[in-house]
């Protein structure tokens, strides 16, 4: 405690690190955490760790078990499954959040804007997204893929598209009640036009069940991509990617060689586990601070 | 006290305003809120206003502040009426238009600081450039006894006395001709509600200060900071007068239940556990074409539930709405 | 003072809240005497509402809470389950602050307290329900018996909160505790409320504690007046004693705060209540008090009885109580 004049005090400010810390308060969300940012930190740095080259295929090496050279083995190509399954996390990471970023910065608007305004607006607003929530993903993804080209920056559309009506109603939702809030109120006799009420005071403060929300979605765009991948859409095969390596070893499985298929399910199982705990915990949080 | 002017800052006539609650039974429910309001506020002038909660007082501010509109009735500012003005008109007249809220915590955006929410008010004035507005928003903190340093603090971080210092600096942030105090005392502790009340008190002393209107269920605070005072009860006003007038000299029963409930001490015991408007007479057969207040009034004859009672002037500048005023004592 | 019928030693309550500790009640030590009307008076952060809800032991787990708190001799916070729940509502019963949140919305009120008769009493529906209606019309709700029908939302503050007290009548309690039964209620009502409370007390011959920050309800409604100001107990004494010649600086102060004056500046404490978060060494006062010494920062001061059952946990009660 700071004293100040007057015999008033104000606490000490805790740095920003300190405040993630609070927030992240139980022991559990930071050991989900840690993991979570080892296993991204993996895949940035796989291109400098020492590691077979993930793309180049070598005939003479195909489905070899674990060993010292290939602790993971090798898959049908003969590529290092070890190499393979760390640089996925690049590509999966960077699909997921790319598209869950992509979905959240034109849902979260569109939300806030239906939320704040209500009316003919909300009412097209609202419509819109629940079209797009109709279509069944797999079959929308699928056709969307194989008519418009099956390149990563669809697959991030076609999730992004996904993605936006969840954050836009979310966020819609938590701002019917903010709507007539105090500090609402209060910034419009502060002199700001409807448009800087909504993306200075209202949409910053949808943003604390977004981010709670935020790693389940991306648990779930990875599991997308990989589904994808796995029917042959999505990730092509050479770029190292868990779906598409999931598939490629599949149906050796039964002839006992594992390797190919478990290591990459194994990467993606628990990255999708680690989210979603992460998600849970934020939730709670979030519920006891309210 | 300022505004010997006595020019009309601020007009409001016949304001009327009603709400349609949830069905009850068969019909939809109407409160009236406000019915025929009429006020006056003078330059650098502060008039309180006066009444229980749900008594119409909150909404009158919020249509001054054109967050809501009146059903019917005038609003005039500097003679012009200032209703149904589109979001362009309105914005020029904004900055002389501010507002306090009874709630210091949720009135702040818990996502900005103090000095984020004081440089968002500083916005609107446009004569200001950014290093001008960082050196106001330490003058603003000073001028409401926080100091400089309390421009770091989130919200959350502070207590409610404090927080309610910080709104009104935010008020005076664009130097508005007039501020809407909204029950700015209501959420604090007895204890440290002189802390705003004083704050005020230095206000008004400074030339060119901005008038306010002081709404509050508590007549005890505005003993110290009301020129004027308004009484207003179920939408309509009841008594106004000066200051003095109303403590020393009141002359509706209504006014002087409230002034018997703020003092500490014995009171006569007079009221009556089972009576009343609220143990099941409503509200609507008491106002048809009687005194709204009759069932509750210990001075009730049956001549108060035939006629509906006028505000009428009693004393030079002292209104009151009730026609036995002169008798009671 | 009369035989004591709430005896509380000790009584300290703290909240587990993330890894810091909240301290809402620091050794509290108090009598209620029976058949009296004794007032908790306090601000935010005093305690007074933490200590009610310790009496029932309506806690959220995080609480612990230690001491001891006797009711007719019987300790209450050894009780398991089930006898606490035939305290709960049945010796003791309890209105709270927002009456409409406090009632059902998707029941009658009359059913709410016809429940609660049932439970108590044990008699069957259709007597239960005359029962209801028949306090609900002992406590001025006119043609209860069709009111008794209707849900919480169709009754207003004021009568949500004579339902509610018709809930405590129906138990016959021993204690009946009223956490400030008048907020959000207008001026008039508030005064049919606070009557018709006292009424019910003098009519089941139970004993009162109304918890309340406002010293005007507390002078003409108790006649015992309990100050708790973080966490603690700061003076206890009759009305009389406390409001006219208090002996604790805070007291002193805060009554300064509701006293009125024409002219100059409206009294305040200034500074605010200690953090709850540490363990207090002093008076916790001293911060703001404007008689603080040394000693006030480094000893706990222990109650003084500077009259006949008025004491003040002050080192100075004496020169507060003479000024």
């Amino acid at each position: 405690m700071s004293a100040l004049a007057g015999g008033q005090t104000i606490p000490e400010r805790p740095s920003l690190l300190q405040r993630m810390m609070r927030i992240n308060g139980a022991l559990r969300v930071r050991l989900n955490l840690g993991l979570l940012a080892l296993i991204v930190l993996l895949g940035l740095l796989a291109p400098l760790l020492p590691l077979h080259d993930p793309v180049r295929p070598n005939p003479l090496h195909r489905f070899k078990p674990p060993s010292t050279e290939h602790p993971f083995g090798t898959d049908g190509n003969g590529m290092d499954v070890l190499s393979r399954t760390i640089h996925a996390i690049r590509t999966d990471f960077a699909l997921a959040i790319s598209s869950v970023a992509l979905g959240i910065i034109v849902g979260a608007p569109l939300g806030a804007l239906s939320g704040y305004f209500g009316g003919r607006l909300d009412s097209v607003i609202t419509r819109i997204t629940e079209v797009f929530q109709g279509f069944p993903q797999i079959l929308f993804g699928m056709a969307v893929l194989a008519a418009a080209g099956n390149t990563m920056v669809n697959l991030v559309l076609i999730l992004a598209f996904y993605n936006v009506p969840v954050y836009s109603k979310m966020v819609r939702s938590v701002t019917l009640p903010l709507r007539e809030a105090d500090f609402v109120q209060a910034a419009r006799v502060a002199g700001n036009s409807p448009l800087s009420v909504v993306f200075r005071h209202v949409l910053p403060n949808t943003l604390v069940p977004v981010f709670s929300q935020l790693p389940l979605s991306c648990a779930y765009a990875a599991q997308m991509i990989a589904g994808l991948s796995f029917i042959g859409l999505g990730v092509a095969i050479p770029t190292p990617e868990w779906g598409s390596m999931i598939q490629l070893g599949a149906n050796q499985l039964v002839f006992g060689k594992w390797w190919a298929s478990i290591f990459p399910g194994l990467a993606l199982f628990i990255s999708v586990w680690l989210l979603n705990n992460v998600s849970d915990l934020f939730g709670s949080l979030v519920v006891r601070r309210g | 006290m300022a505004g010997s002017a006595g020019e009309a800052l601020l007009r409001i006539e016949e304001a009327t305003k009603s709400f349609s609650l949830r069905q009850r039974g068969w019909r939809r429910q109407h409160v009236v809120a406000l019915d025929g309001v009429s006020m006056t506020l003078r330059r650098g002038e502060t008039v309180g206003l006066v009444g229980e909660s749900g008594s119409g007082k909150s909404t009158l501010g919020r249509c001054v502040l054109n967050l809501l509109r009146l059903d019917g009735g005038r609003i005039l500012y500097r003679g012009r009426e200032i209703q149904a003005l589109s979001e362009r008109e309105w914005r020029p007249l904004r900055r002389r238009l501010q507002m306090v809220f009874q709630n210091p915590v949720s009135s702040f955006n818990p996502m900005m600081t103090i000095e984020e929410a004081l440089l968002d008010a500083l916005r609107q004035v446009p004569e200001l450039d950014d290093s001008r507005r960082r050196q106001r928003v330490g003058e603003l903190l000073e001028q409401v006894q926080l100091g400089a340093r309390f421009a770091v603090l989130y919200p959350y971080e502070m207590s409610g006395g404090q927080l309610q210092r910080a709104a009104i600096a935010r008020a005076l942030a664009p130097e508005p001709d007039f501020i809407f105090l909204d029950e700015p005392t209501a959420n604090l502790d007895m204890s440290i509600r002189g802390q705003i009340i004083n704050l005020l008190l230095d206000l008004q002393q400074q030339e060119g200060g901005p008038g306010f209107v002081f709404v509050t269920h508590d007549l005890r605070v505005l003993r110290y900071v009301a020129d004027r005072i308004y009484v207003i009860t179920q939408g309509h006003i009841v008594e106004s007068g000066s200051r003095d007038q109303i403590f020393h000299a009141p002359r509706h029963p209504w006014t002087r239940a409230l002034l018997e409930a703020a003092s500490i001490g014995r009171r006569e015991r007079r009221r009556d556990a089972g009576s009343g408007v609220d143990a099941g007479i409503s509200l609507e057969s008491s106002a048809r074409g009687g005194c709204r207040l009759l069932a509750r009034c210990p001075h009730a004859r049956e001549r108060c539930a035939r006629e509906p009672q006028v505000l009428r002037e009693i004393e030079p500048g002292q209104y009151v709405r009730c026609w036995r005023a002169e008798e009671i004592d | 003072m009369s035989v004591s019928l709430l005896q509380i030693e000790g009584l300290q309550l703290q909240f587990r809240v993330d890894r810091e500790t909240v301290y809402a009640l620091r050794g509290v030590d108090l009598s209620v005497g029976a058949g009296t009307r004794t007032a908790i008076v306090g601000e935010s952060g005093s305690g007074k509402t933490a200590l009610t809800l310790s009496l029932l032991r309506l806690l959220p787990p995080n609480a612990q809470l230690e001491g001891s708190v006797r009711f007719r001799e019987r300790e209450l916070l050894t009780l398991d389950e089930a006898e606490l729940r035939q305290v709960r509502g049945g010796q003791i019963a309890m209105i709270f602050q927002h009456a409409q949140a406090a009632l059902n919305p998707l029941l009658p009120v009359g059913r709410q307290i016809a429940d609660v008769c049932r439970q108590h009493s044990g008699v069957g529906r259709a007597e239960a329900w005359e029962r209801a209606v028949e306090v609900l019309a002992a406590t001025g709700i006119q043609q209860a018996a069709a009111r008794a029908r209707d849900y919480p939302h169709q009754y207003s503050g004021g009568m949500a909160q004579r339902a509610l007290i018709a809930m405590a009548l129906v138990c016959e309690p021993q204690l009946l505790i009223a956490d400030e039964p008048t907020s959000g209620l207008d001026v008039a009502v508030q005064q049919q409320v606070l009557a018709l409370v006292e009424q019910v007390v003098a009519r089941l011959d139970a004993t009162l504690l109304l918890i309340t920050h406002d010293l005007a309800v507390v002078a003409d409604s108790c006649d015992q007046i309990i100050v708790m100001y973080a966490g603690e107990v700061m003076e206890t004494g009759t009305t009389a004693q406390v409001l006219e010649r208090p002996a604790n600086p805070y007291t002193a102060a805060l009554l300064a705060c509701f006293e009125q004056t024409d002219e100059g500046r409206m009294p305040f404490i200034p500074g605010r209540t200690p953090d709850m978060r540490q363990p207090l060494t002093g008076c916790s006062f001293a911060g703001r008090c404007a008689m603080t010494r040394d000693i006030c920062h480094q000893q706990r001061p222990e109650p003084l009885e500077v009259a006949p059952g008025h004491f003040s946990a002050c080192h100075f009660a004496q020169e507060v109580v003479e000024a």
